[in-house]
């Protein structure tokens, strides 16, 4: 066959293998009628292909190294095989080396599919595993890696039947088959309570022994193996058997996997034992069809399944009288177990064992009572609350559910953490029922309760009431609550203290929250002596946690940058960077980028800076999708590098996306919002909108007053910001205070580069006051920091340069003016390129100072620079300020012509600043003096 | 086997991208499958040639080692390179032990085990399953690769699936079309 031929025939087979026998044949008989010769071939190949069934059917060797009776396996003997399936064969075999007589079975796990840390996580659990004994559980008695590299578990072998066959074949009545499945609740409860998830729960894991005792297999090899999910147990052909029927709707959607998984799979194991047959009526019984049923599919009734049942099915019963039998609790018992979300299920194996035996003792049954969601549902319905509490509320609830979903993914010894959780959210609402109707919910209300019902209800479980304490603190923290979080994170540190079992993840998560805490109060300090110690765990678990770890790097990064460590801060981040790309957390790299854009941006160099997050943004939009919250944050950091870059479209397109994207996540009231909010504020600063921004700037003030410390450098950036407001409207003295307020608070925080520009600020406003004597120490200050910070040729110190040489001249200190105005000229220059706004001040300063000493061609350069007036506002701002110089200049010899010009430069701005502003206010003075000396 | 820390080396030097450092891992691969298929063939373990073995045992050392320091994650192109691998070492299998029943190169034969029960039929079969497959891979090397990772290396059609990022039933499919494919060479091997 040639390959033209081939490539012809492809596709149809492809479309033909994929019809049911009989529409192929009709395809076929269609597809002759236009061309016989094609069809016949294709028929010719799918017979060939159907008739010969042992063509290379088996491998060309297929058992594993060595398998075969009689053969060693670490210290076994093989004796027969006796099952196989997608893990590997089962057999059962013996002790060789003598040290007891015991039958096993052994499974050899196909090498290729575990992990290659296998060894060492054997090493591990082994041990843990062992301990775990339970009469109706076999145990796991030996793990490990044979001389030929296979793995093998060695298992207590099991005599006995699974546990549908065995009611079936004894014709066991429904009592009967209920104590049988309450021991099978009672053994998966203890491995609950053990934190081992079974996640494989089937008949043939249910054995039950000729003696009537039941016997629950493979316990604990989910745990020992890591692997999620399951392999689904596949036979050689490659069909799958029946583990997919018992799979739960998380499992099928890849979801995290928790105890109430198992329950799902007890209620598909109840419903066969009660009808014979699975919850789902399906017409093709295919792979897609089942997981379709699965995810979306309402159940059979049991009772309706039984009357559809055959008679031999249902013995002892007659269908009718076993559908009679079912019909209510038994009903209703099997179908909570079957809810499609896990909180719709049983909150466990012991309270569905509980509600068989209210069965059994004809006591009301719980599957009657209103269901969480239900509950929830009306609660909400009876209490309407304002809407930005409600959506609040529902913000809350989402982080919470989130966090409870991410503990249960963590890891399956940690079981109970995420029950506890799901229970504390529950009741949260549950009690927020009993407040007046009508009242507007208080949410931290509602987390004060919260800590008050876990106090009481765990009280003998520390470990949850630590985690309890964590959750509640990170919600805390996102309200803004400092201190709360704070007090809540002491208590949990104690709680940990007294824990030496607790697991490393919750450790880690609390020391990263603890720094966060500490950090967002401004004590760097004390955010780094609470990390520090816990910096070898994180070391040491970064492999198996690496979540946990790269959050704790990055956390402690921060603390370090605030303090001015910015080598160690880049190291840490670097480090978290890695591990997050390693095991593509695609959110997780997008933090990380930010955070190092940060950095990148405290070095002084915010090009770089906008770089790497624009492309750090696009690449959250496209992996993660549009609106992640992480982008608000992005969006406002790049707004805010933006405007320092004069890239001032730029920066409002993106703040106001960033405004719009957290109010749209989060509602008002949150603090991303009111950061995005600052953020635009500032803006509005800078485009001359300074009622807009005032407004902006004292809403945000409000809200940061009642939760933060008077010195927090957030609150010095609202001080700041309303300081250079009330100095663009000309309110010199509320500008000083406001600004003296700015660099108290950031000199207590400790990070120079916010004093430099603190005092920058501040001596500006001075400056302009007239106070030059005041603002000199503090703008000389304002420079050697940032000599120290950024070196001694940074634009920064170019700025200050500017400012120091303009107080100079004003001192009439002419040399040093001079010095100064040129140094800031070359710098400025060097650093933020010709054209930028900042560069131009300089060169103004410098013009208009050369050419008050007399020398033409400074004036005439500050005429150039006066008429090269295009440009953003910040460009035009200085161009006006040039002309305006240059008209002062003229003024003695022509005075009218400099007035004249004056009131034209006065009449632009009045247009494009109709608020005014701190150069208008400038000009103006300029125009007065000039007015005065033409009477 | 080279050195383990060596192969730890490679393949951080692959895992970062750097393809020669992977064909040198491959290329380990390869003499390391041989040499495994030798040790194997001369010692007690019959005349049964593991194949899912082999594969796996060697994807272990290179992977298993070195305290897990070293991550492969490029597993399709590992398996695909190991499954062709043990292909040419089961086909050269049978092609010497062919020579050998024909009183063929003497000097290599002594390492191979004897008596082979209707080994001459087989190890003609599959000579003709080699030329097959060659000609498969002129049409479709896809095809090809399936064949070889279920048929040589052991393979199940999940695993493959999951290797090669499709779907079980494409890979179904694809392994049903090789089916004939090879058939329709193999019965009429003068015309295809």
């Amino acid at each position: 066959m040639d390959a033209e031929r081939w490539q012809r025939l492809s596709p149809l087979l492809d479309a033909l293998l994929e019809l049911p026998a009989d529409a192929r044949t009709e395809h076929l008989a269609a597809l002759r009628r236009e061309d016989s010769a094609l069809a016949n071939e294709l028929e010719h190949l799918l017979t060939l292909e159907a008739d010969d069934e042992d063509f290379l059917a088996e491998p060309v060797v297929e058992l594993p190294n060595g398998a075969r009776p009689g053969a060693r396996i670490g210290p076994y003997r093989l004796d027969r095989m006796i099952g196989e399936g997608g893990m590997g064969q089962v057999w059962l075999a013996m002790r060789a080396d003598g040290l007891y007589e015991r039958k096993v079975a052994l499974k050899l796990l196909r090498p290729g599919l575990v992990d290659p840390r296998l060894r060492q996580r054997f090493d591990r659990e082994r041990e843990i595993l062992a301990r775990f004994a339970h009469p109706y559980i076999a145990r796991l008695l030996d793990a490990g890696i044979d001389r030929d590299g296979q793995p093998f578990l060695a298992l207590e072998y099991v005599d006995g039947e699974p546990i549908t066959t065995y009611c079936q074949s004894r014709q066991l009545d429904l009592a009967a088959r209920i104590d049988l499945f309450r021991q099978v609740c009672e053994a998966v409860s203890h491995a609950h309570a053990n934190l081992i998830v079974h996640r494989d729960l089937k008949p043939s894991n249910i054995m039950v022994t000729p003696a009537g005792h039941v016997r629950l297999l493979d316990f604990g090899i989910a745990k020992l193996l890591d692997v999620e999910p399951l392999p689904l147990e596949q036979t050689r052909t490659g069909v799958r058997t029946f583990t997919l029927h018992y799979a739960a709707p998380e499992q099928i959607r890849g979801e995290p996997v928790t105890t109430m998984t198992d329950v799902y799979s007890l209620g598909v194991v109840l419903y066969e034992l009660f009808t014979g047959s699975k919850p789902y009526r399906l017409k093709r019984q295919t792979d897609a069809e089942w997981e379709e049923a699965i995810l979306d599919g309402e159940p059979l009734r049991a009772s309706q399944a039984a009357l559809r049942s055959d008679a031999d099915a249902t013995k002892p019963y007659s269908p009718k009288r076993l559908a009679r039998e079912l019909a209510g609790d038994l009903d209703n018992i099997v179908n909570k177990a079957l809810g499609k979300r896990p909180e719709q299920r049983y909150v466990s194996a012991e309270a569905m064992s509980q509600d068989l035996l209210c069965y059994l003792r004809g006591r009301p049954i719980q599957a009657r009572g209103e269901r969480m969601g239900y509950r929830l549902r009306k609660y909400l319905s009876r209490h309407r609350w304002p809407i930005a509490a409600a959506s609040m509320v529902l913000v809350v609830m989402l982080t919470a559910l989130a966090v409870v979903g991410w503990q249960a993914r963590q890891a399956l010894r940690e079981a109970g953490r995420a029950q506890a959780m799901q229970n504390f959210v529950a009741g949260l609402f549950e009690s927020a029922g009993s407040a007046p109707q009508d009242t507007p919910m208080d949410l931290r209300a509602l987390l004060d309760m919260g800590i008050m019902r876990g106090e009481r209800s765990l009280a003998r479980q520390p470990q949850a009431r630590a985690e309890l304490y964590g959750m509640v603190a990170r919600l805390r923290l996102g309200l803004g609550d400092y201190r709360e979080a704070s007090a809540l994170l002491d208590q949990q540190a104690r709680l940990l203290q007294e824990l030496p079992d607790a697991p490393a993840s919750l450790r880690l998560e609390a020391a990263t929250l603890r720094g966060n805490t500490h950090r967002q109060m401004s004590d760097a300090k004390g955010c780094l002596m609470q990390m520090q110690p816990l910096n070898d765990l994180a070391v040491h678990e970064q492999e198996q946690l690496p979540a946990q770890a790269a959050a704790f790097f990055s956390q402690l990064a921060r603390c370090h940058r605030d303090l001015g460590e910015r080598n160690l801060a880049n190291q840490l981040l670097s480090r978290a960077l890695d591990l997050r790309r390693d095991h593509h957390d695609d959110v997780g790299v997008a933090e990380s980028l930010l955070d190092i854009s940060s950095l990148r941006a405290d070095d002084g160099d915010p090009k770089q800076a906008i770089r790497i997050l624009r492309d750090a943004l696009a690449q959250l939009q496209q992996k993660v999708g549009e609106r992640h919250p992480l982008a608000i944050d992005m969006l406002r950091n790049l707004c805010s590098l933006e405007r320092s870059t004069d890239e001032i479209v730029a920066a409002e397109r993106d703040c106001r996306s960033s405004l719009a994207l957290a109010q749209d996540l989060h509602g008002k009231e949150y603090r991303a919002t009111i950061d995005a909010r600052r953020q635009l504020a500032a803006l509005y600063v800078d485009l001359g909108r300074f009622s807009e921004a005032e407004t902006e700037f004292l809403d945000t003030y409000k809200w940061m007053r009642t939760r933060l410390d008077p010195n927090h450098p957030d609150m010095a950036r609202t001080y700041n910001s309303l300081a250079i407001v009330a100095w663009e409207r000309g309110d010199l003295k509320q500008a000083v205070m406001y600004q003296q307020r700015a660099v108290t608070a950031w000199r207590t925080g400790g990070n120079e580069s916010l004093v430099a520009s603190g005092l920058f600020n501040l001596a500006m406003i001075l400056h302009s006051a007239g106070e030059e004597n005041e603002a000199l120490p503090l703008i000389r200050e304002a420079r050697q920091l940032r000599v120290e910070r950024f070196g001694a040729r940074h634009e920064l110190v170019g700025d200050s340069d500017r400012l120091l040489g303009e107080v100079l001249a004003a001192l009439d200190l002419s040399e040093p003016a001079h010095a100064a105005l040129s140094n800031a000229v070359q710098l400025t220059r060097n650093g933020y390129g010709q054209a930028h706004s900042h560069t131009r001040r300089a060169e103004i300063s410098l013009a208009r100072f050369e050419a008050a000493a007399g020398d033409s061609d400074a004036y005439q350069r500050l005429r150039a620079l006066g008429s090269s007036g295009e440009g953003d506002i910040e460009q035009r701002k200085v161009s006006w300020l040039a002309g305006a110089y240059a008209a002062q200049l003229d003024c003695p010899s022509q005075p009218s012509r400099a007035l004249a010009e004056l009131d034209t430069v006065l009449t632009q701005m009045q247009l494009a600043l109709p608020e005014g502003g701190a150069i208008p206010r400038e000009i103006e003075q300029l125009r007065a003096t000039c007015a005065t000396r033409r009477r | 086997m080279t050195e383990a820390g060596e192969i730890t080396v490679l393949l951080d030097a692959a895992h970062k991208g750097d393809r020669s450092a992977m064909d040198r891992v491959l290329a380990t691969l390869y003499q390391e499958l041989h040499s495994m298929a030798r040790r194997q063939l001369a010692g007690q373990h019959g005349h049964t040639l593991d194949a899912t073995a082999l594969v796996h045992e060697a994807y272990l050392k290179l992977i298993g080692r070195g305290n897990g320091a070293a991550q492969f994650d490029d597993r399709a192109h590992f398996f695909a390179y190991a499954a062709s691998a043990m292909r040419s070492v089961v086909v050269d299998y049978a092609r010497q032990r062919l020579a050998q029943k024909r009183g063929g190169d003497q000097h290599r034969v002594t390492d191979l085990p004897e008596d082979m029960e209707g080994g001459v039929r087989l190890d003609e079969d599959m000579l003709g399953l080699d030329t097959a497959l060659t000609r498969l891979t002129a049409v479709d090397p896809r095809l090809t690769q399936v064949v070889e990772l279920r048929y040589f290396a052991g393979l199940s059609e999940l695993e493959i699936a999951a290797l090669m990022k499709r779907s079980e039933r494409s890979v179904r499919r694809d392994w049903q079309k090789a089916r004939m494919f090879l058939l329709a060479s193999l019965k009429d091997p003068a015309v295809t």
